[in-house]
């Protein structure tokens, strides 16, 4: 084994990425399949069986497309990975002030992941995290996750409110459902009390500065996010505070199982490209598109270097080594 | 001679198209077919630029667009609809355009409230969520005629959201409940009950007890007239919800198709619910969490 990387010449992360693409195939296929199961007993319902049948063949063909578009996402994610895919090594970091990440309740439970994401998130450069689930379960492990990526100082911000803790390059806040909603009704009862407590009803409407200092003073403020990254089964923000949404760009990651480093680049790479370029000329959409037609064409051209240059002469060397043995 | 040929194979051809929409909905209706869709219609100005068409022909094109989506929704069952025509945000564009946009706003009411619109066809009930005040005159009695107009309608209902953002939305929620608060405080004090101000100088220990819960801001909500949206489309390939809904949107999918909004069509609904459908299960979960 060791004499075929030595010959081969693939360099042990690479090996290890290789690893991790097939384990995120067998994952795909794992959801899949608990994704057809659920269409199954939604068609065991009773009704016309020539509808049902058409439906579950409509749903496959849907299953059938995301599937190969997960394995060609993957792929590319492997390629960025391994520096394969170099132009995104031009990311430009400083456009993302503050990024934000949703992450589903269930997966969040699986901390090691959790932390994985966030080791590649301040690799990045990255400086400021909002992790958000909806039932607080990130929130509730906090002191862990803390414990991973600070050092011994906290600010006096923390000290107060307790859900802000600063690290040497990256600063995390846990937010959950009840910064949302229940957030706003209990701003709304602060300024109740501080703009009708003198006894006579104001005449003038609120503003947004007031309810944005509202919603500090009773702990749920906190800065817009520029960025926000989906990780779980739907494209769906799960309750992320609305008051910091208004102009959020929001990418669907896919399930935290799923999760790649390559992907994140290259998500932050498009923000970081599109949000460029639409400050500048307001065709975002040609931009992205532009993105992924260059990334198609690179994918297809490493591809058919691999299979006519790079594997065939690997395989020879391999098989000459082997005879020579 | 040929124009009548030309009609008929006109009617002909609608005729096919809708036979064969009845088809591929009666397949989709196997599955959970979402009760309420909402649409963010961006990429007409672009639309007019990339087909270089004058200014405003963007908007109309938008329209037909509009009407043939709604008419879809309809047909396949969706009972409710949300459209973001224009935002507060969209005031501080150049003068002549707000006011081009306003007119054809003006314009496109007016058509709707007539007897053979599409409105009437399919029993739609309107609804126009915003800051109506922020509107001009005309704009504004043309919008309260056409809420008054189809407040017979029960089949289903359009909520148009005219001089709206989300966050304007949750101040006058807010403001609305402190007003109501402030209106039943001062009633109970009139009556001599004595304990009316309690929430405005709070019981022995100085503390408030707090009398605004999340049910009576969503009471108060403009888009209460519509259960949370299910599926939000926005077009021309952005991410942003740019204040939209986003209050109503917790457990809602959000599809965002690389097309302009004058590009829509029959395919991106059926694919947007084909995805609904798929990520049925898992939504309706964290809904009853929730």
């Amino acid at each position: 084994m060791v004499e075929l990387l030595v010959v081969l010449h693939i360099p042990i992360h690479q090996l290890h990425l290789m690893q991790d693409f097939l384990k995120m195939q067998l994952n795909r296929i794992l959801k899949y399949g608990n994704e057809t199961q659920e269409l199954l007993k939604w068609a065991s319902r009773s009704g016309n069986l020539g509808l049902r049948v058409l439906w579950l063949i409509l749903h496959f063909a849907v299953t059938i497309w995301y599937f190969l578009l997960g394995v060609v996402q993957s792929f590319e994610s492997f390629l960025i990975a391994c520096d394969i895919l170099t132009k995104y090594e031009a990311l430009d970091i400083s456009k993302v002030r503050y990024l934000a990440m949703v992450i589903d309740s269930e997966e969040a439970q699986e901390l090691s992941k959790v932390f994985e994401l966030l080791q590649w998130v301040a690799d990045i450069g990255v400086k400021s995290v909002c992790l958000y689930d909806p039932e607080g379960v990130l929130k509730k492990n906090k002191e862990p996750i803390t414990q991973r990526f600070s050092s011994a100082n906290l600010s006096e911000e923390a000290a107060v409110n307790g859900r802000l803790v600063t690290r040497r390059n990256l600063t995390l806040e846990f937010v959950s459902f009840e910064d949302g909603k229940e957030a706003v009704a209990k701003a709304a009862n602060y300024l109740f009390v501080k703009h009708y407590a003198n006894g006579t009803k104001e005449k003038s409407d609120f503003t947004e500065p007031q309810m944005a200092e509202a919603l500090g003073a009773i702990g749920s403020g906190g800065a817009e996010p520029d960025l926000l990254l989906i990780y779980g089964p739907t494209r769906c923000h799960l309750g992320f505070p609305a008051w910091r949404l208004r102009y959020t760009e929001i990418v669907h990651m896919g399930p935290l199982k799923s999760m790649s480093y390559g992907s994140l680049v290259k998500a932050i790479f498009k923000y970081t490209m599109v949000h460029q370029n639409y400050v500048t000329s307001s065709c975002g959409t040609s931009m992205m598109r532009k993105i992924d037609l260059t990334d198609a064409a690179s994918i297809v051209c490493i591809l058919l270097r691999m299979f006519f240059f790079d594997c065939r002469t690997k395989v020879k060397r391999y098989l000459l080594a082997c005879m020579s043995n | 001679m040929t124009k009548k040929i030309g009609d008929q194979a006109g009617k002909m051809f609608e005729y096919f198209g809708s036979f064969l929409r009845k088809c591929i909905f009666s397949v989709l209706s196997v599955g959970p077919v979402p009760d309420h869709i909402a649409f963010i219609m961006d990429g007409n100005r672009r639309y007019a630029k990339k087909r270089n068409l004058l200014d405003g022909a963007g908007h109309r094109s938008g329209y037909l667009a509009l009407m043939n989506m709604l008419k879809y929704c309809y047909e396949l069952g969706v009972k409710y609809a949300t459209i973001y025509a224009f935002s507060i945000d969209n005031f501080r564009r150049r003068p002549e355009e707000v006011q081009s946009t306003m007119q054809l706003i003006l314009e496109k009411i007016e058509d709707l409230i007539k007897e053979e619109s599409m409105v009437n066809q399919y029993g739609v009930r309107i609804y126009f969520l915003g800051s109506l005040k922020l509107l001009s005159k005309p704009v504004r009695l043309a919008a309260e005629r056409a809420m008054v107009a189809t407040s017979g309608n029960s089949k289903s209902v359009l909520s148009i959201c005219l001089a709206y953002t989300s966050s304007d939305e949750i101040l006058h929620a807010v403001q609305e409940c402190c007003g109501e608060k402030w209106d039943e405080g001062s009633a109970l004090e009139s009556k001599g009950a004595g304990n009316g101000l309690v929430f405005l100088k709070g019981n022995e220990n100085g503390k408030i007890k707090p009398s605004i819960v999340v049910k009576d801001l969503e009471k108060h909500m403009y888009a209460a007239v519509a259960p949370d949206p299910d599926i939000i489309i926005r077009t021309s390939g952005e991410t942003r919800l740019s204040n939209f809904l986003l209050w109503q949107s917790a457990n809602c999918l959000l599809y965002a198709p690389p097309i302009l909004w004058p590009e829509i069509g029959l395919w991106h609904l059926i694919w947007a619910v084909l995805d609904f459908q798929r990520n049925f299960s898992y939504l309706k979960e964290k809904t009853k969490l929730s």
